[in-house]
């Protein structure tokens, strides 16, 4: 079987090797430092009079990057139930991430509805890893 | 669908690493199969019926409520 849209198998363990990190320093910055803008450092390199905070751009980016890698890469052994696996858990990652929004949409207003909506960049991609590699796990046992 | 997969692998010996090693699938998938919670492609099966050197059909079986 192949597939067009997936990168070979060692591409996977780097996208876990920026995830991790970057998932852990993001968490913690947006629980533990976010209100003492002391710790984060500005910069302002492309823009004139704009500033936003490096850390958190980088953090962004680097956990969407590894995300996206451990998504998109084979697994070891790629077959057809492993891409059955794959479709079910992206079709389970988008319900469950839009049923969540459509309830929070109607719960939260406002600053807190912003919030859901920035670690919703974020939720697809996690509940499919979340949910495929759960699936795989469950495949593997006797 | 029916099968006799796990029939067949213990006639021969063979796990299902190496089973699954020798068609190019991931031990999952034959797992998957062996437990019914898979039904494999047409390509598969050939493969597998190829590797145990029986008809499709003395392996894979449907059911009445197929």
């Amino acid at each position: 079987m192949k597939s067009q849209l997936l990168l070979p198998y060692r591409y996977k363990k780097i996208g876990w090797l920026i995830l991790i990190p970057c998932l852990v320093l993001g968490l913690l910055k947006w629980y533990l430092i976010n209100d003492h803008e002391t710790l984060t450092y500005v910069v302002n390199i492309y823009y004139k009079n704009v500033f936003f905070d490096i850390v958190t751009t980088v953090l962004i980016a680097g956990i969407l990057a590894g995300a996206l890698l451990v998504v998109f890469s084979k697994e070891k052994q790629e077959d057809e139930f492993i891409q059955k696996l794959r479709l079910s858990s992206f079709g389970w990652a988008i319900l469950i991430n839009y049923l969540i929004l459509f309830f929070c949409n109607l719960l939260f207003y406002g600053w807190s509805f912003l919030n859901i909506i920035a670690v919703n960049m974020f939720t697809t991609l996690l509940f499919y890893i979340i949910r495929f590699n759960y699936l795989l796990i469950r495949s593997k046992r006797l | 669908m029916t099968n006799t997969l796990k029939v067949e692998r213990a006639i021969k010996n063979i796990t299902q690493e190496e089973l699954a090693q020798c068609i190019g699938v991931s031990r999952q998938t034959i797992n998957a199969i062996e437990k019914k919670k898979y039904v494999p492609s047409t390509l598969l099966a050939l493969k597998i019926a190829r590797y145990f050197d029986k008809p499709v059909e003395a392996i894979f079986k449907l059911e009445p409520e197929d």
